[in-house]
C-alpha cells in the first residue's frame, strides 16, 4: 500500500519523527498541547516576544547541565545563560534534569527593550508547523513505516526546520487519517505557542507520492484572549512542482473601519464608501431640518394668551 | 466671589444605595469588559453608542454654550465641519488613513488654539494645559496620527470626569473625583494588566458579539494601536477601553442629565442655557428609545457600516468636547 498515498489527492500534512530527524536533542520541537489556557498562551507570548519573527527551539536538559554550558553549546557564548533563563522563568541554580527549556535563536541576542530585526533575511529562519493529534508517548516514540495511534485526545504541535520539510515528507507514515490534524483547522493552535511570531503553514499536495504544489500560508498573531488565539493571515502563496511561486499572493482584507470617538485601524487602503456618505449627508440634512423647524415652532407663539401673558 | 465659592448647580445627593449602584454596576461591567470584550464593545456600542452621543450634545449645549462666547462658537462649529469633511472624504476613499488622521488632529489642534486666548488671559495652569494639549496634538499628528487617534479614542472615555469637576462643587466634588479615581483609573488599569483575565481564563467567551462584528483581532484597533496589537496585553488593554466605554455611557445617559436640567426645570439656579430647541424631556426620551432601536438593528445587520456612519456623527462631540472642557476651566457658569 505505499501507493495509498497516490490515492489522496490532497494530503495535508506529515508526520516529523523527532529523534531520528535531526540527531542533536535541540533540533525539532514538539510539545503537548493537551488544552491551551489563557496562562498557558499568556507565558508563551511573553516568553517568546523579544524574538517575533525568529525561531525558538527546544531542549531538554540534561544531568548535570547549567545554563551556561547549554548557552555556550547552542549559542556560542557563556554569557547568554542569562537569556535562557530569562525566557524560560528559571532559577539558574535549581534546574531538575529533563526539563524542557526554549533557546533563543541563535543570531539574536536578546537586549532589553529592543528585539531583533524580523526583516534581516539572514537572521530568519522559517520553521514548518504541524498539528498531530494523538497519545503523547505514542506521537514521541513514533517511528516512521508505523501507523499513528488514532482517536486519543492529545494534541502535539511538531515543528520541522524549513530545510527538513522534503525530508520529513518521505517519512510520512501511512494513512494518517485521525491522527494528523488538518493544519487550516488548528493552525491557530499550533500558532498559540509561537505567539507574536509569524507562522508559516505548508500544505503539500500530493499525487502519486510526488509534491504538485504546496500552499504556503503565513499567519501573524494578532490577538489572544481566553484560551483563543485570534490570526490574520497576512499572506499565501502556491508554489509549483518546481518550488517557484504559482499565484500572485492574496492582498489582507483591510478591516472594517472604526470611528468616531473610535478611530480608525491602521490599515491602509479602505474602499470608497459613497453610500455611507450619502446616508450620512441625508440623516444629516433631516437632522437640520428638523432642528431648524423646532426653532420656528419655538420663536411661534402657540398659544396668544400665553404669549401675553409671558410678554 | 470666585470660582471656588460657586454652589454647586445641582443638589448632589450620594447615598449609599448609590455607591451599592456605582458598586455593582463597575463590577458587572469590568466582568463583561474582560469575560465579554468584544460582544461588550458591540452590544454597548450598537445601543447606546449614537444614544450617549445625542445626551451628551445636549449635555454640552446645556452645560456650556452660554459660557462660549457666539462667534468663538461659530469658528469652533466651522473646523468641526472641516474635520467631518475630511472624515467624509476619508470614507470616499479620497484620502488615505494615515493624511486623514493627521489632517483630522491638524483640525483639532486648530480647535485648541481658538480657544488659548481665552486660556491665556486666564493664565497660568490651564493656558500650560492647552500648549500641552496642542503640542500633543501636533506633534501625533506629525509622527504618529493613528496611534493618537486610538490615544484620544480611549481618553474620550475620561471627559465625564472633567464634566462632573466641572458641576459639582465642594464636598460633592471631592467625593465624585476620588470616586472617579477608583472607577475611571484604577480599575481599568487592573483590568489592562491582565490579572482579571488570568483569574478568569476559561470563562471567557471572547469570539462572541454582534454576527457581523467580525473577529475580535479586527476590532482591536479601535482602542489598541497597531503596534501593540500583537501583544500579549492587546486584549487586555481592549477590555480595559471597552470598560471605560461602558462607565462612559453610564454616566453620560444617567448621570449627567441630572447635573444639566433643561429651561423646563422650575429649580431656580439650576437651569442652563440651550441652543439647540431640544425635545421636552419625555419626546427626548421615546426619541432616545427609537434611537437606540433603529442604532441596534443598524448595528446588528451591518455593523461596520453602521459603525462608519456612526462614527461620523460620534466625531462631532468627541472632537467638539475638548475646547469646551478646555473653556470650562477658564470659565465658570456666568462667568
Amino acid at each position: 500500500m505505499g501507493k495509498s498515498l497516490a490515492s489522496v489527492a490532497s494530503v495535508l500534512l506529515l508526520w516529523a519523527s523527532l529523534g531520528s530527524l535531526s540527531g542533536p536533542a535541540a533540533a525539532d520541537i514538539t510539545f503537548p498541547l493537551p488544552f491551551f489556557t489563557h496562562e498557558q498562551v499568556h507565558r508563551a507570548t511573553v516568553d517568546l516576544g523579544p524574538w517575533k519573527g525568529y525561531t525558538v527551539r527546544f531542549r531538554t536538559v540534561r544531568p548535570g547541565e547549567t545554563l551556561g554550558r547549554i548557552a555556550r553549546e547552542h549559542l556560542g557564548s557563556f554569557k547568554r545563560w542569562k537569556e535562557i533563563g530569562a525566557l524560560n522563568s528559571l532559577d539558574p541554580n535549581a534546574i531538575p534534569s529533563g526539563t524542557e527549556i526554549l533557546l533563543p535563536p541563535v543570531n539574536a541576542p536578546l537586549s532589553p527593550g529592543t528585539g531583533p530585526d524580523p526583516k534581516r533575511p539572514d537572521a530568519r529562519e522559517w520553521w514548518d508547523f504541524f498539528v498531530l493529534r494523538g497519545p503523547t508517548d505514542g506521537l514521541v516514540r513514533h517511528r516512521p513505516g508505523k501507523p499513528l495511534p488514532t482517536g486519543a485526545a492529545d494534541v502535539r504541535l511538531v515543528a520541522v526546520r524549513h530545510d527538513k520539510t522534503a525530508e520529513v515528507l518521505k517519512r510520512v507514515a501511512d494513512d494518517p487519517a485521525g491522527a494528523i490534524v488538518a493544519l487550516d483547522a488548528l493552525a491557530p493552535t499550533a500558532a498559540a505557542w509561537l505567539a507574536r511570531s509569524e507562522v508559516l503553514a505548508r500544505h503539500v499536495t500530493v499525487k502519486n507520492e510526488d509534491p504538485v504544489h504546496t500552499v504556503e500560508r503565513h499567519w501573524r498573531v494578532t490577538a489572544l484572549a481566553g484560551g483563543r488565539i485570534e490570526l490574520e493571515k497576512t499572506f499565501e502563496r502556491r508554489l509549483g512542482r518546481d518550488g517557484r511561486e504559482a499565484t500572485a499572493p492574496a492582498p489582507p482584507q483591510p478591516p472594517p473601519q472604526p470611528i468616531g470617538s473610535d478611530p480608525v485601524p491602521e490599515h491602509a487602503g479602505p474602499p470608497a464608501r459613497w453610500d455611507l456618505v450619502l446616508v450620512f449627508l441625508a440623516l444629516l440634512a433631516a437632522i437640520g431640518i428638523a432642528v431648524v423647524h423646532a426653532q420656528r415652532s419655538r420663536r411661534r407663539p402657540s398659544d396668544p394668551t400665553s404669549s401675553t401673558a409671558s410678554a | 466671589m470666585s470660582s471656588r465659592d460657586l454652589p454647586s448647580p445641582v443638589p448632589v445627593a450620594a447615598t449609599g444605595f448609590t455607591f451599592v449602584f456605582v458598586f455593582v454596576f463597575v463590577v458587572a461591567a469590568a466582568l463583561a469588559a474582560v469575560l465579554f470584550p468584544l460582544a461588550t464593545y458591540a452590544l454597548t456600542l450598537a445601543v447606546f453608542g449614537l444614544v450617549h452621543v445625542v445626551v451628551e450634545l445636549r449635555y454640552v449645549d446645556r452645560r456650556f454654550s452660554s459660557r462660549v462666547p457666539w462667534r468663538l462658537g461659530t469658528t469652533l462649529l466651522l473646523v468641526l465641519g472641516a474635520i467631518v469633511l475630511v472624515r467624509l472624504l476619508g470614507l470616499a476613499a479620497m484620502l488615505g488613513r494615515e493624511p486623514q488622521a493627521a489632517l483630522e488632529l491638524g483640525l483639532v489642534g486648530a480647535l485648541v488654539l481658538l480657544v488659548l486666548p481665552v486660556l491665556r488671559r486666564v493664565g497660568g495652569l490651564r493656558a500650560l494645559v492647552g500648549l500641552a494639549l496642542l503640542g500633543l496634538l501636533v506633534f501625533g499628528a506629525l509622527r504618529a496620527p493613528l496611534p493618537t487617534l486610538v490615544l484620544f479614542a480611549v481618553l474620550h472615555n475620561l471627559t465625564p470626569v472633567g464634566f462632573l469637576a466641572d458641576a459639582l462643587e465642594g464636598r460633592a466634588r471631592r467625593r465624585a473625583l476620588l470616586l472617579c479615581a477608583l472607577v475611571f483609573g484604577l480599575v481599568p488599569l487592573g483590568i489592562a494588566s491582565g490579572l482579571p483575565a488570568r483569574a478568569l481564563a476559561g470563562w471567557s467567551v471572547a469570539g462572541f458579539s454582534l454576527p457581523d462584528a467580525g473577529r475580535l483581532d479586527a476590532n482591536l484597533g479601535v482602542f489598541v494601536p497597531s503596534f501593540w496589537q500583537g501583544g500579549v496585553r492587546a486584549v487586555d488593554l481592549f477590555s480595559a477601553a471597552v470598560y471605560l466605554q461602558c462607565l462612559h455611557y453610564a454616566v453620560v445617559i444617567h448621570v449627567l442629565p441630572r447635573l444639566a436640567p433643561g429651561p423646563e426645570t422650575k429649580d431656580a439656579g439650576t437651569t442652563n442655557a440651550e441652543r439647540i430647541p431640544w425635545p421636552a424631556p419625555r419626546a427626548f426620551a421615546v426619541g432616545l428609545a427609537g434611537v437606540a432601536a433603529v442604532s441596534f438593528a443598524a448595528f446588528f445587520l451591518a455593523f461596520s457600516d453602521a459603525r462608519a456612519v456612526y462614527g461620523l456623527f460620534a466625531l462631532a462631540h468627541a472632537w467638539i468636547e475638548i475646547p469646551v472642557l478646555l473653556l470650562a476651566l477658564a470659565v465658570r457658569p456666568g462667568g
